[in-house]
């Protein structure tokens, strides 16, 4: 059975819009008229215990929204939606206690206290079983490696590792869902690398179903098994990254180093994207021209150096669809 | 009652550790007890009638407002009114205990522990140096103790009532303005109420204010005897029931509003 359950969700705001102009924002005060945007509009999906989804989309596509509603803290206009069979906003009380969940700009940990304290009064507020709790901490900070950080004070700890302990925070109630909205954002490298490491971890050893809103499409191509974008406030794609990737291009980009400076040339089965002096960039669909076959008659005509086969970048594919939004419906 | 003592424990801990500004409070409010006391005598001095209180009564007073100054409910507890600003508010609806009961217990914190770092060493010195007198009598120092309880829970009440205020309007601004007029006139802190006119004062005495320095310096000075203090102590405690009530139904109205309109 199917542990998130959301069914033609549609969540329309009411935005005050203040007359422009010199006296706008005075007749503002007296008289303000509403515009109404939908932010969700009839989104369906569902989700299995321990998948780890990717669910993206530009700013303002309803991300957030899909989220809030999810973790109870926002009642949609119409539609349902089920978690674990409760409803969130209707029992969000017995929901919240199913539920984790990271922001990715926001803390739910005491900023003037250790982190430590911080945990003590998460247990407290779940009201954890003692000893569970010493399990599932133990757990975590050997998952997580927090055991030398666990006495700095949350205002002292750099952002990578304050979102390790979010992330640890969001889990001492051991809940079997997690939502993460932009865990990643604003963090380098390492601590990027480290904390998807964590997340993976996270979903295979304690089976935690996860979702995970990101810009950073590194963090999808890396971790999720499924993904979800969402245009405005409906679902256009879901499934693998494979998936995504066939139905919107299947072409593969051959990048050709040459040995000296060579002028254009048609070569066929292919079609030239770049060609600079000593580089030249071909695109090419694999079911119709045979990777080898191309390779030699690229090398028959051109001075070869050194080439490789790329997929386009998932980037790339994604700022695709953001533009032309058609491009998967066809 | 768990998460609720949890919650006042880590709250009281976090100001533990704002000594230096409890130190920069106390060296502020000595000197501005000290010009205060000086006005009051330079008008004393001068006094054509006989004025309702004497002034080593008065010198008293000055030195109990300024420990109750940290105690006044000015504003919510300053982390809520962050939360509410930065969105963070949403983690506070994300737990399964309602939100009262922990910002009650966050507000309750703050406003007694900021007294106790300031106001224990600032009874000493005013005690020993610059005329604090007394309790009237053994028994009014004991009733005393017990108002400073209701002080606690009234101001905390009336904070929770400032923050939940803020799940509406983001920005307190206004609110503070009035907040420090009601508080601090109504409440006596800036004049006496026996030092007002009889009909302001009659007025003062109806509102909830009142309970936060008006009780405890009355009884403490015994202009409030021992045997008429149970009327004044039942009103204190009498709005702190009414003031929870009233604030848990701004929670759950600001709540219900959050949830329908979006944070």
């Amino acid at each position: 059975m199917s542990q998130i359950r959301v069914e033609n969700l549609s969540k329309r705001f009411r935005v005050a819009e203040r007359p422009s102009g010199r006296w706008g924002s005075v007749r503002g005060i007296f008289s303000r008229q509403y515009r109404e945007i939908a932010a969700l509009d009839g989104l369906s999906f569902s989700i299995e215990p321990g998948e780890l989804v990717g669910y993206v989309g530009p700013n303002g596509a309803g991300k957030s929204t899909t989220i809030k509603i999810l973790s109870g803290i926002l009642t949609p206009s119409s539609g349902t939606c089920e978690v674990l069979g409760l409803c969130p906003w209707k029992q969000r009380r017995q929901h919240v206690a199913n539920i984790g969940a990271v922001f990715g700009q926001r803390t739910q940990l005491w900023w003037d206290l250790p982190v430590e304290e911080s945990f003590e009064l998460l247990s407290d507020i779940y009201r954890i079983e003692r000893s569970r709790y010493g399990r599932t901490r133990r757990a975590l900070i050997e998952i997580l490696d927090l055991e030398d950080h666990l006495s700095t004070p949350v205002r002292q700890l750099s952002l990578g590792w304050r979102m390790r302990c979010e992330l640890a925070a969001a889990l001492l109630h051991e809940p079997p869902i997690l939502f993460l909205d932009e865990p990643t954002i604003g963090l380098d490298s390492v601590s990027k690398l480290a904390l998807r490491d964590h997340i993976r971890r996270l979903n295979q050893e304690r089976g935690v179903t996860v979702i995970l809103t990101t810009h950073d499409m590194d963090d999808i191509a890396s971790l999720c098994s499924r993904l979800m974008i969402i245009a405005e406030g409906n679902s256009i794609f879901d499934g693998s990254v494979e998936e995504l990737r066939r139905s919107v291009s299947n072409n593969r980009r051959l990048t050709v180093d040459l040995k000296r400076a060579t002028d254009p040339i048609d070569i066929e089965g292919a079609t030239v994207v770049e060609w600079q002096s000593h580089q030249a960039i071909f695109e090419y669909n694999p079911d119709i021209t045979a990777t080898p076959e191309l390779i030699q008659r690229i090398a028959a005509l051109l001075p070869l150096q050194d080439l490789k086969v790329e997929n386009p970048e998932i980037e790339e594919i994604i700022a695709r669809i953001y533009r032309d939004k058609d491009l998967l419906r066809s | 009652m768990r998460p609720f003592l949890s919650v006042l424990g880590a709250r009281f801990r976090m100001q533990l550790q704002y000594r230096a500004a409890a130190l920069a409070g106390l060296t502020t409010q000595v000197f501005f007890g000290l010009i205060i006391i000086m006005i009051y005598r330079a008008y004393y001095a001068n006094a054509t009638e006989t004025p309702p209180i004497a002034i080593e009564q008065l010198v008293s007073f000055v030195w109990l407002s300024q420990i109750l100054y940290a105690m006044m409910p000015w504003t919510g507890a300053p982390e809520l009114n962050a939360l509410a600003r930065s969105g963070d508010i949403c983690f506070e609806m994300l737990r399964p205990v309602g939100i009262y009961w922990r910002w009650f217990a966050r507000c309750l914190a703050w406003k007694v522990s900021a007294p106790l770092m300031r106001g224990i060493p600032m009874i000493i010195l005013a005690g020993l140096f610059f005329g604090l007198g007394s309790p009237a009598s053994i028994f009014s120092g004991f009733l005393f103790a017990f108002s400073l309880i209701g002080v606690a829970l009234l101001a905390a009440s009336i904070s929770v009532i400032w923050s939940a205020v803020l799940l509406w309007s983001v920005v307190g601004e206004g609110l503070r303005h009035l907040s420090w007029f009601l508080v601090g006139f109504f409440s006596g802190l800036m004049l006496p109420l026996p030092l007002m006119p009889d009909w302001l004062r009659t007025f003062c005495e109806y509102l909830p204010f009142r309970g936060l320095v008006d009780t405890p310096y009355r009884i403490y000075i015994g202009s409030i005897a021992p045997g008429e203090s149970l009327g004044p102590l039942a009103s204190q405690f009498a709005w702190i029931i009414i003031l929870i009530f009233l604030g848990r139904a701004l929670i759950r109205l600001g709540e219900n509003r959050l949830t329908v309109q979006g944070g």
